[in-house]
């Protein structure tokens, strides 16, 4: 069974063999500049950033209640494209609980199917609340193409097969936080648009999502210090 | 108004420069740019990369034109560099992956339409089918390994759905040569298309090479192995149409020539003002270029290059607009597979030929485009949208 922890012939730090030696070789200091590496770096990226647009734009709806449907369209978009990469990384989750490659501690395989289901819920749920709005959720708004930028990360941990199932869980503890508060921000923005029925169901979604984040810090504090404890 | 490429002399090789800051532009928007800009991008840092490819190889062999080549190809760099960056990051590596598929497929379904000697036409279809399919196995690992729906990225234009299947597209290398066109009788459009195409295929290869290790997943992995042993397959296929009795100056100038028009209709075409403007600078690089060659071609050939190019231009290439004649091709060859340079029917493939053994080999421990696209049909929003049945609750 794999462990992420056991001692080996890690190469990376500065103390590792052949490491110290050969780089205190290295006493070259560069000459002053005029201005700090960071800050030219910083100058180089703000005149980017004033020559560059946004991402993107939010596809026209009909949505007209309340004072910018634009970025209630937008996030509701950030979270349809949320959840759907949730569920997908749910799945890798349950492949490496089945696999059987790594400890898995008291994790319950049926909860995390469960949870795998509310994430599919809650992605019909913001698929259902953009039509609702006469918006399309088949668009990608700058926030959902956002979050395909952020979650590659998250992609490429959980899919790695070297990754053990407690790495894992430690991808969905990053998942449910940032779940978390973009249900609560939901919440609030669809009050702001006079969308009270929405706001009850996206309520009902957060309540899930915080039953998520406590099962997979519970989980994680307790295969962490099974581990260190054995 | 067709482009006067034997009059019209574009911008002098010397006054082609470049800094970095005109080489590093703000790219293009992934959200709000039309699928054909990007799509243009990826074909012309394609058209670079083999023009730079092609100049290094022949500076290897052509002494006397080697500082020639080199300052050609320094400015080839340049364009590359500055049409590569156009591509937003936002855009991941399996999302490029999917604008790569559909440009090979609508650039190549152009040609196998516009074509005029017919076995370059078909040689073109029988390539197309590959490609789409391999767009349709790409669209089920995007949907399956990152949530994402591969239409946001194809806009509509271009079907996805399977193709010849990829696992059976792998051939002996001998089922992969093709004939070539005869230089002194085939019309100047076969001679283009063949660079053109050559180029497209053997970016795509490049690419799938340099980002199928960054995946983590084992699936995507071998996937990319896969596809990219068969854009190797397509690279030869194609590189086999030239004549192999172009001298290499005949090659560079027919090259040259082929640049001009691919940047001539991605100007024509263009949406983006600053992209175009992008596409209408290089077409005057690419014209500046062409006449440098063309005075080479004079003194070290002692040749007209009026007895290779063409007085004017081909009709622009179309990047879209291709479903109906990609789906009566599928109608109609997908069942297709090759014999040497000829194409025979599946049926007709003999258990002792090469490519049946060859495929049985690869294929020995299961095929990775037939796992990854197990059951998938594309459906708007991806298959998630099928995946859960029970009601929400009433909103």
């Amino acid at each position: 069974m794999k462990d992420s922890t056991d001692l080996g012939t890690n190469r990376t730090g500065f103390g590792a063999p052949r490491g110290e030696k050969r780089m205190a070789e290295n006493s070259w200091v560069p000459a002053e500049a005029p201005v700090s590496g960071t800050l030219a770096l910083a100058k180089l990226r703000a005149a980017y950033a004033e020559q560059s647009g946004p991402l993107g734009s939010v596809p026209t709806s009909t949505a007209n209640r309340g004072r910018k449907p634009s970025l209630f369209i937008d996030k509701l978009g950030e979270r349809l494209a949320f959840e759907r990469s949730g569920a997908r990384l749910y799945e890798g989750l349950i492949g490496k609980y089945e696999s059987e490659a790594s400890p898995r501690g008291p994790v319950d395989l049926e909860i995390l199917h469960r949870f795998h289901e509310d994430e599919l819920r809650h992605f019909q749920l913001a698929w259902e609340s953009l039509e609702k709005l006469g918006a399309d959720p088949t668009a990608v708004t700058p926030s959902a193409d956002l979050v395909g930028v952020k979650t590659q990360g998250f992609i490429q941990a959980m899919s790695d097969p070297r990754t053990t199932f407690a790495q894992g869980l430690d991808v969905i503890l990053g998942v449910e936080l940032a779940d978390n508060d973009g249900w609560r921000l939901l919440v609030d923005l669809a009050r702001g648009m006079n969308q009270d029925d929405m706001a009850d169901s996206f309520s009902l979604a957060l309540r899930e999502e915080e039953s998520h984040l406590e099962h997979a810090r519970r989980w994680l504090r307790e295969l962490y210090r099974k581990e260190f404890l054995s | 108004m067709a482009l006067d490429i034997m009059n019209e002399k574009g911008t002098p090789l010397d006054k082609q420069e470049f800094d970095w800051r005109d080489l590093v532009r703000v790219p293009i928007s992934k959200l709000d740019d039309d699928a054909s800009t990007r799509n243009r991008i990826i074909l012309m840092n394609g058209v670079e990369a083999d023009m730079i490819r092609f100049q290094q190889v022949m500076g290897r062999c052509q002494r006397e034109l080697r500082t020639q080549l080199a300052r050609v190809r320094r400015v080839e760099h340049f364009q590359q560099v500055l049409v590569n960056w156009l591509l937003p990051p936002d855009l991941s590596p399996l999302e490029t992956t999917i604008g790569y598929e559909q440009t090979a497929i609508e650039v190549t379904a152009h040609a196998a339409l516009r074509e005029p000697d017919s076995y370059m036409a078909q040689v073109y279809r029988f390539g197309l089918l590959e490609d789409f399919d391999h767009l349709y196995r790409f669209s089920a690992l995007l949907d399956r390994l990152e949530g994402k729906d591969a239409n946001t990225l194809l806009q509509g234009c271009t079907e996805v759905r399977p193709g010849r299947p990829t696992a059976e597209q792998h051939r002996a290398p001998e089922d992969d040569i093709r004939d070539h066109y005869d230089r002194a009788t085939a019309e100047p459009l076969t001679k283009i298309h063949a660079l053109l195409i050559t180029a497209a295929e053997t970016q795509v290869r490049n690419y799938y090479l340099n980002i199928g290790p960054m995946f983590a997943d084992p699936a995507a992995r071998m996937l990319y192995a896969e596809i990219a042993t068969i854009e190797d397959q397509h690279a030869t296929q194609f590189g086999c149409l030239e004549d192999p009795s172009e001298t290499p100056l005949e090659k560079w100038l027919l090259s040259q020539c082929m640049e001009v028009y691919a940047y001539y209709s991605c100007m024509q075409q263009e949406k983006n003002r600053r992209v175009k403007e992008i596409w209408q600078r290089f077409t005057d690089y690419e014209l500046g270029q062409l006449h440098f060659v063309m005075n080479l071609f004079r003194v070290f050939e002692k040749r007209d290059p009026a007895e290779v190019l063409p007085a004017t231009l081909p009709d622009p290439v179309d990047f879209d607009g291709h479903r109906e004649f990609i789906r009566e091709t599928l109608g109609k060859e997908t069942d297709l597979r090759a014999r040497g340079a000829s194409f025979i029917r599946k049926e007709a493939e003999g258990p002792a030929f090469p490519s049946l053994r060859y495929r049985g080999r690869v294929n020995a421990a299961g095929s990775p485009s037939t796992l990854v696209a197990v059951g998938y049909a594309w459906t708007p929003g991806t298959e998630l949208r099928e995946a859960y049945e029970a009601p929400v609750a009433a909103l």
